[in-house]
Formats: structure tokens, C-alpha cells, sequence
């Protein structure tokens, strides 16, 4: 089921021989090394690989919380490579970044829709009444309306995990970045999670890249990009499993 | 210019974990309630003897001879003003409703016939030492016998009644004794003033004078009051002789020395509230930087969403001026109650009541409770919060993203 990589599109992240290495020396650690990848708009990705491959590290770099100690990091046509401040590098992460955490990581003091509209709250970008309209139909979107004033504690796994992907997608963000989003969750609701997400790729075009462990999951991917020890150490473009759920 | 937002989640954020922002809160209460009362009371203690002080003893302003001054406590007759109707007419020309009284003090000696008090004499106007002190009546006894009126304490010392004859004995202005044995207890005057009430009495001019032997026009003193306190500097500035042989004594010149003892009483208030409110400032600091560690992920988490440092400072001080802010403003209520009711029913001293020594503190004083106050120990309350918030605050913005999303993986 293998399909060509897509000729076109613009490009949303780019990482140009891009490498992360802890403690330098005898006991460094090249979390990353040397890797090329070219995001594109539109794209479905998944990040596999063992524990310790350097997933989560280029996810990070992905999303502007890490820098490469080499190489170069593009987001959104701009260098983030070195020479940010913690404030600029919020600022990226605020205009272009979205973020799904395998433990949701919602605000426990706020309800489903004030996670959904904090999240627009602090892009800044939408008045009030563009954002109660945002919130609603994100929380329609993710079938979540009847939940919207329940706060976390009071929502199931998957529950949340579809609150945490309306945050991430809320302020059309130009990549959403999800860490293993579906690790805390069984199998049924994992499902529905990734379908969620197809879905939400496809009908508002938004970007993922998501890392999982989950052969069957990835499944769901239209590319696939394997790491090892930091490295890529193979690609794939296919078709992915119909996204039935949701 | 606060983030609504912010301020939503802040204000929740200060309500999870209820018991630790309570007792943040009340040490900010105590700080701030404490700060009110005890100022309005030092306060209070200011303005009870200021007030005792004009209302009895020296009203707005005392004109004196400079070398009256000097012997002042023996009362010479031998060094009095000299045109006294020209002083108490530019006096009454600083403001219309200034009231002047001019008086003669002398050195007395009463008694019953047993016992002698030696005393501070006052000749005076009885209508014009009225118009300037609140003293009530001073009833003037039927029939043409001498008379006089005395201070509770003396009254009281000798169990006089009105119309009870009385001795009294002193030198007149050329330096003879003179006394009279039948002279009528008038009345009993009550001030408050230990001075007035316990050293003090009080002869009508027209008997006083010829006891006296004075002349007319003769006074020691000039006293003044005016309807505004401040018309003493005025006062001051137009009667100053260039020669200096003429003082002028403010209230405030007359009040600065229980004045400056109350400065000790302000301080050593201050010291007590100040380690009140550093405990505030422990409490604050530990409850933000509790709230900091046990929500480093959370912290984390906002930092992923696009919240600046400069945001997760404000958000984190938000939290801890919140806690400040109800606590400041329920210590200013409750402090302002507290003043409140001394301020009108007065605390009372009983032991002060039966002191027959002059003492700083008058046996019943009111609070003086002023809005300068409130806004002050509630502005303190939130300082302290605010200082004490800000390395906490400090502290969560440096977090790194990463390092905050691992905590408690």
C-alpha cells in the first residue's frame, strides 16, 4: 500500500542536518543526530521507534521547546535554530505550534471549554465573541458538547484526550505535535483518538506529527518515519486504515 | 494591565488548596488589622491630648513674655504683657470667629481650715475664658462674697461643695501676702486636662484684680483659638516681636513633647505589626512556592500552549496578590470595626481614672481611626504579598518547558 510522497505543498517545519546531544564529552548522548526532515502542510506523520530512538527529542524540536546543539530548525519559514529568547520561543510555539501530551495535560481548574478557550485566550489573536464560536464548534467537532462545563476529573481518558486535541487545533496552529497521545488510553479509545485526529486532518487540513510505540496505530499514518538512536533510519508514504471512528 | 484570563485561573488556582491560602490569608488579616488599630490608636492618643491640650490649657496659640517664660513655674506677677489689648486685637483680626481670652497667673494656696494645697491661680474674663474653653457654666453664686471655681481634683480633695467657704492665700503683684478666709466654692471645673483639673483654680477679674492688687489691662498670658488649628502659624509670624521679647507658643510647640513620646509608641507598634507581616511575607512566599513546585508540569503545559515567562511570572503573582488582596481587605474591615468602636465608646483606663499624678495617656481614649490608615495597612498587606511573591514567581518563569513537562512522568 505504499503511495509516492506528496510533489507539493509548503513546507512547515524543516530540519537541515539538525542534531541534540546531552553532555558533550565521554558520556554524551546524541539524541538526535544529523537528521533531515521536511514537514509539509497538510501531512499526516508518525514518528516510531524503540524507547530512547529520539522521538520525543524531535518532537521537541519540532515544537520550539528544544534546540538542535547542530544544524538548523525552520518553523514555519523561520530559523529557530539558536539565538531565541524564552519569550520569542513562546511566541512561535503560541502562533504555530499545537501540543497533545500522552497525559492530556488539561488544566484541572478549568472546564473542557475554558481549556479549549484558554488556549485562544493566550494566541491573542480572536475577540471574544470569535472565540466563544471557535470553543463551540471545536467542542461540537469533538462530539464533546454536552461535556463542555465538565472540568478534567470529571471526564474519562479519551474524554480528555479529545479536549486536549480541541486546545491543540483551536488556534489552526501550522503543526500540531502529539507525544505518544494515545499511551494512557486502551485500545478502543486509542482508536477513536487517532480517527479523531484523521478526521480533524482532513477536514480542517491541520498538520500532526504524533510518536507512538502502537504498530497498529501507526497504521493510521500516511507517512511513517522510523528512528533509531537518533537517527532516521527509514521512511514511507501509504494509504493509511480508513478512519471509521469518531 | 491584567490579562482576564489570567486573573480567572489565578483566582482558581488560589482556591485549590484551601487550608494552606487560608492561613496565608489570615497572617496578611492580622498584619493589616493590627496595623489599623494600633495606628488608630497611637493615633488616637495624639488627638485626645492635642485636643485636651486647646480645649483647656493653651488653646491655638499662648503669647507670653519672653522673661515671663523663664520662671513660668513660679508665676511672677512682676513680668506681664505689656498692651495686651493691642496683642488680643491682632490676634482676633487673623480670621473672623477667633475667640482670645488674656489671664493672670498666680501662685496659690487653698484650704478648709485644716489642710493647704498649694495651686496655680487663674484670673480671667469669665465670659471670655468661657468663649475660649469648653468649661461649662461657672456659676456665679448669689450675694456680693468672693468666689471662685476649682478643678475636680481639688474639689474633690477637699469634699467641696458649691457655696462651701474656702481659704485662699497668695502674693500680689507688689510681693505682699494677702488672704481671704471666706471665700465661696462656685463650682467644679471638669476638662480632662490633669493641670486644669488637679492644680487649678480659677478667679473671676473683678475679684481676682483687687486680690491681686492688678491693675487694669494686666495679664501674663494671651491665649487664642481660631477656626482653623493651622491660623497658629499666622499667628506666629505676625506677633514675633523683632525684638524677641515676646514668645509665641504654638499647639503644636505645646504638644511636641507627648507628641514626640507617642513617636515611641508608633515604633514600637510598627515593630510589632512589621514582624507580623513578615510572617505574612513567609507565609506568601512558601504558599507560591509550594503552588510553583506541586504544578511544575502545569506550569509546563501553559509554557508548551505559548505562555510567555513574563506571563507565567504574572499569572504566579496574580495567585498570591489574590490571597493578599481578600486577606488585606478583610483585615481593613475587621480593623476598621475594631477602631471603629474605641473610636465612638472610647477605651477606658480605670486605673488612670483614679491617678491623681499627671499622666501622658487620658483616662478614656478615643481611636482615631482615619481612611489614610485603612488605605495604608491595606497597601502594606499587599506589599508585603507582592515582594514576597515576586522570587517564587521569578523562580517558575525560568523553568524550562522540557524539564517542567517531565515532572512526575
Amino acid at each position: 500500500m505504499h503511495t509516492e510522497a506528496p510533489a507539493n505543498g509548503d513546507i512547515v517545519v524543516r530540519l537541515e542536518k539538525a542534531s541534540r546531544i546531552y553532555n558533550p564529552g565521554e558520556n554524551e548522548v546524541r539524541a538526535m543526530d544529523a537528521i533531515d526532515l521536511e514537514i509539509r502542510r497538510g501531512e499526516f506523520t508518525a514518528l516510531v521507534g524503540p524507547s530512547g530512538s529520539g522521538k520525543s527529542t524531535l518532537l521537541h524540536c519540532l515544537g520550539c521547546l528544544d534546540a538542535p546543539t547542530a544544524g538548523r530548525v525552520t518553523i514555519a519559514g523561520q530559523d529557530v535554530t539558536q539565538g531565541l529568547t524564552a519569550a520569542q520561543r513562546g511566541e512561535i510555539r503560541n502562533r504555530s505550534i499545537g501540543f497533545i501530551f500522552q497525559s492530556f495535560n488539561l488544566i484541572p481548574v478549568l472546564t473542557a471549554y475554558e481549556n479549549i478557550e484558554f488556549a485562544l485566550q493566550i494566541n491573542g489573536t480572536l475577540n471574544a465573541r470569535q472565540i466563544r464560536e471557535r470553543v463551540d464548534e471545536m467542542l461540537a467537532l469533538l462530539g464533546l458538547t454536552a461535556q463542555r462545563d465538565r472540568r478534567p476529573n470529571q471526564l474519562s481518558g479519551g474524554q480528555q484526550q479529545r479536549v486536549a486535541i480541541g486546545r491543540a487545533l483551536a488556534k489552526r496552529p501550522a503543526l500540531i505535535l502529539a507525544d505518544e497521545p494515545t499511551a494512557n488510553l486502551d485500545r478502543k479509545t486509542s482508536e477513536d483518538i487517532i480517527a479523531l485526529m484523521r478526521r480533524m486532518n482532513e477536514q480542517l487540513g491541520a498538520t500532526f506529527v504524533f510518536s507512538t510505540h502502537d504498530e497498529h496505530l501507526m497504521n493510521h499514518a500516511r507517512r511513517i518515519v522510523r528512528l533509531t538512536d537518533g537517527r532516521i533510519v527509514n521512511e514511507t508514504h501509504h494509504d493509511p486504515a480508513p478512519a471509521s471512528h469518531g | 494591565m491584567v490579562d482576564g484570563y489570567l486573573f480567572r485561573l489565578a483566582v482558581r488556582n488560589a482556591l485549590r488548596n484551601r487550608r494552606r491560602s487560608l492561613f496565608t490569608l489570615t497572617s496578611i488579616l492580622l498584619g493589616v488589622s493590627l496595623f489599623i488599630v494600633s495606628r488608630s490608636f497611637v493615633d488616637g492618643i495624639d488627638a485626645t491630648l492635642i485636643a485636651i491640650e486647646v480645649d483647656n490649657e493653651s488653646a491655638h496659640v499662648r503669647v507670653v513674655p519672653r522673661d515671663y517664660l523663664a520662671e513660668e513655674d513660679y508665676q511672677p506677677l512682676d513680668k506681664p504683657l505689656t498692651d495686651v489689648s493691642a496683642l488680643a486685637a491682632t490676634l482676633s483680626a487673623i480670621a473672623p470667629g477667633t475667640r482670645v481670652v488674656d489671664r493672670v497667673s498666680f501662685a496659690a494656696e487653698v484650704g478648709d481650715g485644716r489642710r493647704i494645697l498649694r495651686c496655680r491661680g487663674l484670673v480671667v474674663d469669665r465670659d471670655a475664658y468661657r468663649a475660649v474653653f469648653p468649661v461649662g457654666d461657672l456659676p456665679v453664686p448669689m450675694g456680693d462674697e468672693p468666689y471662685l471655681w476649682a478643678g475636680t481634683g481639688i474639689a474633690e480633695t477637699f469634699r467641696w461643695k458649691p457655696g462651701d467657704r474656702i481659704f485662699l492665700k497668695a502674693k500680689t503683684r507688689r510681693g505682699t501676702l494677702n488672704a481671704l478666709d471666706a471665700v465661696r466654692f462656685a463650682g467644679a471645673i471638669a476638662t480632662g486636662h490633669p493641670l486644669v483639673d488637679n492644680y487649678t483654680i480659677v478667679l473671676p477679674r473683678e475679684i481676682g484684680a483687687p486680690f491681686l492688687d492688678l491693675p487694669e489691662g494686666f495679664a501674663t498670658e494671651v491665649l487664642a483659638r481660631f477656626p482653623e488649628p493651622a491660623l497658629a502659624l499666622v499667628a506666629e509670624s505676625r506677633l514675633e516681636a523683632p525684638d524677641g521679647q515676646t514668645v509665641v507658643e504654638t499647639w503644636e510647640e505645646r504638644t511636641r513633647d507627648f507628641r514626640e513620646v507617642n513617636q515611641i509608641r508608633r515604633a514600637a507598634f510598627n515593630i510589632v505589626v512589621g514582624l507580623i507581616l513578615l510572617m505574612a511575607a513567609a507565609g506568601v512566599a512558601n504558599t507560591a512556592l509550594m503552588s510553583a513546585i506541586e504544578r511544575t508540569r502545569e506550569i509546563g503545559t501553559l509554557m508548551a500552549l505559548g505562555l510567555t515567562p513574563a506571563r507565567v511570572r504574572r499569572l504566579m503573582t496574580i495567585e498570591s496578590l489574590v490571597i493578599a488582596f481578600v486577606g488585606a481587605a478583610v483585615g481593613a474591615l475587621i480593623g476598621s470595626l475594631y477602631a471603629h468602636h474605641f473610636a465612638v465608646h472610647g477605651l477606658h483606663f480605670p486605673e488612670l481614672e483614679q491617678a491623681e499624678a499627671i499622666t501622658l495617656v487620658p483616662p478614656v481614649l478615643y481611636f482615631d481611626l482615619r481612611l489614610s490608615t485603612i488605605l495604608q495597612g491595606a497597601a502594606f498587606g499587599l506589599g508585603t504579598a507582592l515582594v514576597a511573591a515576586l522570587w517564587p514567581a521569578f523562580r517558575a518563569s525560568r523553568l524550562s518547558p522540557i524539564e517542567a513537562l517531565r515532572e512526575n512522568d
